[in-house]
């Protein structure tokens, strides 16, 4: 087998590339296994730093053996998106660390040209995207560099050169290509994301933890946006089993057969883009309704996602008012379902019956209880004391007082439900942070909300918020600006530029980047087959199919032959002239104007001799650059930079210094 | 077997056909009817990694990971036209051959003088690669060792000229067909004590008239160490203080004649033996003939001479030589 001379860049450039892809990817894998792939990296570097020898066959393959049990141990094999990446990215490892012939550095290039898509698996963000294209280019040299020995940074400097021209025909390619449908269904990879639940139990929770990860982008058209609050409707909760909000299976059984028409009359119609996510619950404002393929809307009008988890997904929705029509008995009963347990939470119902008592009107005791939550000395806050009696609600209501939206909307949902009120908990996202300049909001993790929805008869669901009684400032906007709760909230956050909001630079850096990327996710990641075909239909109207065709082949056809013209352009043939020869050309012009007279055919040396006797004041630097001329172009001495500093000092005194 | 050998013939007639005798001869320009382009190994493996990015781009509807299965393909398609480019305008011209005794492989020089530099090219001669050169500038000497160390008589086959540049995705070749033949002298190896009696009977039997000049030397040498002492001539040492040897025609340019049949060992080991005579012999600027089995070369001397009987050496056994 061809064994390879440079071995050493070759390792370096690898090890490097997959020291990054294990990066990106940690946040995917248990912190064990990134480890375990990071130190297999340095390893590698290692032994190429240090000129030491790759480890035994059959050690290696022990240790690849005992990694790969690991492996299926720590991720298992419910997550076959993971599991196989992990394992493509873990034996491209071994094979680098037994690495020994070109035919096995040739498979592991190969290999990692598909461990770099699959980052974008798990990660399509701007950043990810830059890293890729860096690792490709540094791939592509690793490439140039088994097959040659340059150096690597030549190699790198070719490699970039070739994907500068390669990329804008890729991305023409992307644009004008028909776009395929799916041809079968792939599982997704899940996603390590924080997010929604699916149950509600805010009690035992000590600090919330928020993230400020992007969840989604909505964008109203100019003319008809609607007003704050907005309450973003993801997940209804409508089970409660003493502590614990879940979604019933009454409810899970509509989502899965049930799946409602288009609303009569919508309201208002606007577009979201989502983030990727590790929950199928997509978001919308009251009975949201969308026709996107992808996208199931259900009765209760919630949207829901059909497949690819990993997604960024783009769709229309419109929403409508709910409908004021009757409840349905089993829908009723459910929503009426409170726990069994009569002990628990005596003083909260006892409450509740007594409010009620008093009015014996729903309407009225909705209000009642509002006016309650606002004159009792509630407070909102991020870090509550956990509650974990078994009567959580009443050490809440009468004891602490301090809660965030969890706390007070499983709390008034119980309540409505005692005294006989249909009611549930939602959770969703309220407010957004408004971009003015192309006028959408972008919702984060931290905008994470729960509140209550309460069936008055004769008007359909109705949102009781008791955190907007509490904290008014809630309903308006994202919770990044209400500066009374600012430190509180910065301190839950992770690091982050929203840290530095109260700097204008900082928050004028951030809110541009934040635009930067909504571009990106817009215009790039959203790029779908509707997307595509209205560009197509723009720039070449309606059903002109040959015309595309057409135009895309010419394009592509002209790109090539003109590059490969250019590369068999018969080359200029001073640019081959060596500096010194340039030089050498420079001293016989100057010479010939100041009246040295030579013949045409004698060698350089013997000219610069006669230069030397003609002009004698400058005998010394005429005889030092024969020596140079001589060192360079007869004994092929290496030219360095310094020869050629040197060389231009020399013409530079004989043709000034007169 | 046969089934195999009927194959071989079929391809090597499509081979004929194909490339007609566009790749005959000396000298080979590579332009666009003498250059071969497709994908190599590795970038077949290239091709199949690209298709799966596209489907792991189509079905989960990645517009990246197809961005990047697109500039795969587009890179294949760039390294095509610069692999060509790389190895167009080149143009390689044979010079000469170099027999050399075995277990030396005999040596091809050839002239490369390329239009552009040409990278990576690399010369593979039956399946072998036997040179590679990193980059060619400008007009170069290249001299190749064919992979032949076995005494015997080599028609050179059809030469690969191959570069994979820049990625080793593409393979850009073209052939060089020299009707030219070349060999491998049997090594030369000193003959056995036993055997020198047979060469030295032999001499006498070869009726050759022996001048005696015993005594009246030609010319005078200097006597170089090793040399035996009873050449001395003392006479001159007397006089000038250096050692002289006596050289006498009959000892500088005795004739031999070598045989076959005379020699002890084997075939080989005879054959070798042999070469190792003549060679001697015509270092000395001897006279000899060489006897081979039913061929005979009567005595004569020079470069010819003996490049003539070491070829007969080479070729000793041959039966109807190939001329592949």
């Amino acid at each position: 087998m061809t064994q390879l001379k440079n071995t050493k860049p070759i390792n370096l450039l690898l090890s490097l590339i997959y020291l990054a892809v294990v990066m990106a990817l940690a946040t995917e894998l248990s912190v064990a296994f990134s480890v375990l792939l990071g130190f297999l990296c340095v390893w590698n570097l290692a032994i190429t730093l240090t000129n030491k020898k790759k480890p035994h066959t059959i050690l290696a393959n022990i240790l690849a053996g005992l990694c790969l049990l690991f492996l299926l141990y720590d991720v298992g094999l419910g997550d076959t998106v993971t599991l196989f990446v992990a394992m493509l990215i873990l034996s491209s490892l071994f094979k680098l660390l037994q690495a020994r012939n070109k035919k096995h550095y040739q498979t592991i290039v190969l290999l990692s040209f598909f461990s770099l898509s699959t980052v974008y698996l798990f990660s399509q963000s701007l950043l990810s995207t830059l890293l890729v294209s860096v690792l490709y280019i540094l791939n592509f040299a690793a490439l140039m560099l088994i097959e040659s020995t340059h150096k690597i940074k030549l190699a790198v400097k070719q490699s970039t050169k070739m994907l500068a021209l390669a990329l804008p025909i890729a991305v023409f390619l992307v644009i004008f290509l028909p776009k395929l449908p799916a041809f079968w269904q792939l599982p997704g990879p899940k996603l390590a994301k924080t997010g929604l639940s699916e149950s509600v139990n805010p009690f035992d929770i000590a600090k919330l933890s928020r993230s400020d990860e992007l969840v989604f982008r909505a964008k109203f058209s100019n003319t008809n946006k609607p007003n704050a609050p907005y309450y973003w409707r993801a997940i209804i909760h409508d089970q409660f089993d003493g502590s614990t909000w879940l979604v019933s299976d009454f409810s899970k059984q509509q989502q899965r057969s049930q799946i409602a028409d288009a609303p009569n009359a919508p309201l208002l119609s606007y577009s979201i883009i989502a983030e990727p996510s590790s929950q199928p619950w997509l978001y919308g404002l009251e009975q949201a309704y969308s026709n996107s393929e992808n996208i199931k809307a259900t009765q209760q009008g919630l949207l829901i996602r059909k497949r690819y988890l990993n997604n960024t997904i783009n769709y229309a929705v419109t929403s409508a008012n709910f409908s004021a029509d009757a409840l349905n008995i089993s829908s009723r009963n459910q929503n009426l379902q409170v726990d069994n347990s009569a002990l628990n939470n005596v003083q909260t119902r006892d409450l509740a019956y007594e409010l009620y008592k008093t009015t014996n009107s729903d309407k009225v005791f909705f209000n009642k209880l509002s006016t309650y939550f606002l004159k009792q000395g509630f407070s909102y806050t991020l870090t509550p004391d956990p509650m974990t009696s078994s009567s959580a609600i009443d050490e809440f209501m009468f004891n602490k007082k301090r809660g965030f939206c969890g706390h007070y909307a499983s709390a008034a949902a119980m309540m409505f439900r005692t005294v006989g009120i249909p009611a549930r908990v939602v959770s969703g996202y309220l407010g957004g942070e408004l971009n003015e300049q192309d006028n959408y909001l972008s919702i984060y993790q931290y905008d994470a909300h729960a509140w209550v929805e309460v069936y008055i008869e004769n008007e359909g669901w109705q949102i009781f918020d008791a955190t907007a009684v509490v904290s008014p400032e809630r309903l308006t906007g994202s919770l990044s600006q209400i500066d009374s709760l600012s430190g509180e909230f910065t301190n839950n956050l992770n690091f982050s530029l929203l840290r530095f909001n109260q700097i204008p630079g900082f928050n004028w850096l951030r809110l541009n980047l934040e635009n930067l990327d909504y571009t990106w996710t817009n215009w790039v990641l959203g790029f779908d087959q509707q997307k595509q075909s209205s560009l197509l239909k723009k720039l070449f109207g309606a059903n002109q199919l040959w015309k595309i065709a057409l135009f895309s082949l010419l394009v592509l056809i002209s790109i090539f032959l003109s590059y490969f013209i250019y590369l068999n352009w018969p080359k200029n043939t001073k640019q081959n002239q060596h500096v010194m020869s340039h030089y050498f050309l420079e001293i016989t012009t100057w010479c010939d104007k100041h009246g040295l007279k030579a013949k045409a055919n004698i060698t350089p040396l013997h000219y610069l001799s006669l230069a030397a006797n003609e002009f004698p004041k400058k005998a010394a630097y005429f005889a030092e650059f024969a020596s140079l001329y001589s060192k360079i172009r007869y004994k092929e001495d290496y030219f360095t930079s310094q020869d050629k500093k040197h060389g231009r000092d020399l013409v530079k005194l004989i043709k000034t210094n007169s | 077997m046969k089934k195999i050998y009927i194959l071989k013939k079929l391809k090597n007639t499509l081979m004929a056909f194909l490339l007609k005798d566009k790749h005959d001869g000396s000298e080979l320009v590579l332009k666009h009817n003498t250059i071969y382009v497709l994908p190599s190994k590795m970038g077949c493996g290239f091709l199949t990694i690209a298709i799966l990015n596209f489907i792991l781009g189509i079905n989960y509807q990645n517009n990246l990971i197809l961005a990047m299965a697109y500039l795969m393909f587009v890179v294949l398609v760039l390294a095509i036209l610069v692999g060509y480019s790389n190895m167009n305008g080149l143009t390689i011209q044979f010079k000469s051959a170099h027999s050399h005794y075995s277990p030396i492989s005999p040596q091809l020089d050839f002239v490369i003088n390329p239009k552009k530099d040409c990278q990576s090219l690399q010369f593979i001669y039956s399946q072998q690669t036997i040179l590679t050169q990193e980059i060619i500038k400008k007009r170069t000497r290249l001299t190749v060792s064919l992979p032949h160390a076995e005494r015997g008589r080599y028609a050179i086959k059809k030469f690969k000229i191959l570069s994979q540049y820049p990625f080793g995705l593409v393979s850009v070749w073209s052939y060089m067909n020299l009707k030219h033949t070349v060999f491998v002298y049997p090594e030369q190896l000193p003959p056995k004590a036993n055997s020198m009696n047979a060469i030295n009977s032999g001499t006498e039997k070869g009726n050759v008239k022996l001048r005696n000049g015993t005594d009246e030397f030609e010319f005078l040498a200097i006597h170089q160490q090793g040399m035996s002492l009873q050449r001395v001539s003392w006479k001159h040492y007397a006089k000038t203080q250096q050692l002289m040897i006596k050289e006498f025609e009959d000892l500088s340019a005795e004739q031999r004649a070598f045989d076959f049949a005379n020699l002890m060992g084997t075939t080989e080991s005879r054959l070798s033996q042999l070469s190792y005579l003549v060679t001697q012999a015509n270092v000395k600027g001897q006279a000899y003939s060489l006897k081979l089995d039913g061929k005979m070369f009567t005595y004569n001397k020079g470069t010819e001479h003996l490049t003539t009987c070491l070829e007969a050496l080479s070729c000793y056994g041959d039966t109807i030589e190939d001329t592949e």
